[in-house]
């Protein structure tokens, strides 16, 4: 029993993709088509750039729930500035991104206001702005968008292979990178995994954890452009339930919420399956579209709860004397 | 003499600090009493009562919760799932169903708790999973939309005041805080979920039942969602389950908070959070009679829960004292 639980939690991302592919091409014959299985690397890819940020955050023990407004904000962002100049359409949501990360990084590293309550601040705050800026409607690019820019969320190199999912794979590619090979991305680790450790290493908390919230927020607002971009409006509502679906897609890769433990290839597995289920979603008939979130919801807690007892079993096996639990 | 006078000092800036909220909400209605056109009237009393009855349930809820140093951010849902399951059972004439709609809500916090407390996953993410959950099974128990439903024995005691002033939330606010108080102050529940929230392994060192501990505060959380939920839904005889109790968890979070009970856990201070719910109602009624948009009252929610926190960090400083 226990080694069943063990080679689960140890595998879930790949099981789970298993059992993904192996539902849709039960559900739908159309599933396994060359054609949907580009949209669904196209709408994952989206979905992937704020999961990719979110490794970061997680990574450092950190949460950032302001993810879907920031969504929104970008968007709004790139469609009012699309019609002024192709640069700034690009250049300003992104630079918007930093400043809320700067903001959620300054709430949690330098007040310390846990994070939870830091960025559910920050989320109200910035969704109240878009719709403020929005007049809560859609907003429409009046005189379209230039080429250029709908080649971010619409172009495709032969036929298959979208600009989404490109942007996607060289975000993913140099977040790993970083995560892998450079200082800043094993201080990450080494925050999460022990802040007293941390410490007396030389790393700076503080600082770690500071910079994990920009590019979060970041890779939210890069994601948030390629939607808008995409879909040729900015709605103020966008990105609603994206904090879950990132958080479902890290923490189905294998990364810890407790941080310290991740990987960007997990995340990247997360992120497919994350897509591929939402689309599998769309093309079955039995359950109506409302249970969706209900059911991310649900696989998200399933994961946790065998990460908690993997976890459980892990202090089993290495407790000294008596078993003391918090 | 010196310290004497030091210390009568101390003990009044703890009781200021204690009850910061329910002293700011008292001088911002004297404010509003002189200076806002119009204020002094009693609508104004019975809005403000009938409004902030539901943040003052929720935060009941949310304080015991936060007390034990978690979070539960699907208490908004839980509301929407006990208002749609209630409204089906009523539009159906069957009262009884009341019960079967407590029971899941207290089923559903219960998970939340036993996942927290039992198996130590983080609260944000499991009452985050929850509340898309709970808001799941509400639209999709409902299935066609907004539910209606004619109970004229049931929804007439809320709408007609007694008096013509108070209104029925007044009392069942009222007992809930009673009630809370007294458990909280003069139980032994009381002195447990604190110790939890100050110290989770030394609670459980000394013997204290901890899974059982914060499973009942969950509980309690899911409880005081059902009655807001009920009262929401008892109110205007219907029930739309993608909007009911919507984003309801940051107005009792901020409430808790602004009552100063500390996010990392410790006091649940009851009283606190009463002043922050009026607190926070108030504003949003002066808000609402400057005409101010939904949007910016978003962003004012933002900074109130913001600046709320880091007043009360400065508690821990020398500044002010230690004991608050």
């Amino acid at each position: 029993m226990k080694k069943a639980i063990r080679i689960i939690t140890d595998n879930v991302a790949l099981i789970g993709l298993a059992l993904v592919l192996l539902t849709g091409t039960l559900v739908s014959p159309s599933f396994l088509t060359l054609e949907n299985l580009s949209n669904v690397l196209r709408s994952a890819s989206i979905m992937g750039c704020v999961a990719v940020g979110m490794t970061f955050v997680i990574l450092c023990g950190s949460i950032d729930l302001s993810v879907s407004s920031m969504f929104a904000l970008s968007g709004y962002c790139f469609i009012v500035l699309s019609q002024q100049s192709i640069a700034l359409a690009i250049l300003v949501p992104l630079a918007v991104g930093i400043a809320v990360g700067i903001l959620n990084g300054f709430l949690v590293a330098k007040l310390s206001i846990p994070s939870f309550v830091g960025t559910l601040a920050t989320m109200l705050f910035v969704r109240g702005l878009v719709l403020l800026l929005t007049g809560e409607t859609t907003i429409k690019a009046e005189n379209g968008l230039p080429e250029a820019l709908v080649f971010i969320g619409r172009g495709s190199f032969f036929q298959r292979i979208s600009m989404p999912l490109v942007l996607f794979l060289v975000i993913a590619a140099i977040a790993a990178y970083v995560l892998k090979k450079r200082p800043i991305g094993r201080a990450m680790y080494i925050v999460g995994g022990n802040q007293e450790a941390a410490r007396m290493m030389g790393v700076s908390v503080a600082k770690t954890t500071f910079i994990a919230h920009a590019v979060c927020s970041l890779l939210a607002a890069a994601g948030g452009t390629i939607l808008a971009s995409r879909v040729g409006s900015a709605y103020p509502l966008a990105g609603d339930g994206y904090e879950l679906y990132a958080i479902a897609a890290v923490v189905i890769g294998g990364a810890s919420l407790n941080g310290g433990i991740g990987k960007m290839s997990g995340t990247m597995l997360g992120t497919l399956i994350m897509g591929s289920f939402t689309n599998i979603f769309n093309l079955q008939k039995t359950l109506n579209p409302v249970w969706e979130n209900a059911v991310v919801g649900s696989i998200l807690l399933i994961v946790v709860l065998l990460q908690a007892i993997s976890r459980r079993m892990d202090v089993t096996v290495y407790k000294v004397g008596k078993k003391l639990k918090t | 003499m010196e310290l004497a006078r030091g210390n009568r000092a101390n003990m009044l800036g703890a009781f200021v600090i204690k009850y910061i909220s329910v002293i700011a909400f008292l001088v911002l209605l004297l404010f509003n009493c002189l200076f806002t056109s119009n204020f002094v009237s009693t609508t104004t009393f019975t809005n403000i009562i009938t409004q902030a009855s539901k943040v003052t349930l929720l935060g009941l809820g949310m304080t015991l919760v936060i007390a034990t140093g978690g979070i539960d951010i699907s208490v908004g849902s839980a509301m929407g799932v006990s208002a749609i399951l209630s409204a089906i059972f009523l539009s159906d004439g069957n009262t009884a169903g009341l019960l079967i709609s407590l029971a899941v809500v207290l089923l559903f916090g219960a998970l939340n708790g036993i996942f927290v407390a039992k198996f130590s996953i983080l609260p944000m993410v499991v009452t985050l999973a929850m509340r898309y959950i709970m808001r799941g099974v509400a639209k999709g128990v409902s299935g066609r939309g907004t539910i209606s439903f004619s109970a004229p024995w049931l929804t007439k005691p809320f709408l007609t005041p007694l008096g013509g002033v108070v209104p029925l939330h007044f009392f069942i606010m009222l007992a809930a805080i009673v009630v809370m108080y007294l458990v909280v102050n003069r139980m032994e529940f009381g002195a447990r979920v604190e110790a939890y929230g100050n110290n989770p392994l030394a609670a459980r060192i000394s013997g204290i039942h901890t899974v059982r501990i914060v499973v009942l505060c969950y509980v309690v959380s899911a409880l005081f969602a059902w009655m807001a939920g009920s009262i929401d839904m008892i109110m205007v005889s219907s029930a739309d389950p993608s909007k009911i109790g919507l984003d309801m968890e940051t107005d009792a979070i901020a409430a808790t908070l602004i009552g100063g009970t500390p996010i990392t856990g410790g006091y649940p201070n009851i009283l606190g959070t009463v002043g922050g719910a009026f607190l926070l109602q108030l504003i949003t009624m002066m808000c609402n009679m400057n005409n101010i948009a939904y949007s910016y009252s978003l962003m004012i929610k933002a900074s109130i829960i913001v600046f709320a926190l880091f007043f009360h960090s400065l508690r821990k400083t020398k500044v002010w004292g230690n004991n608050g």
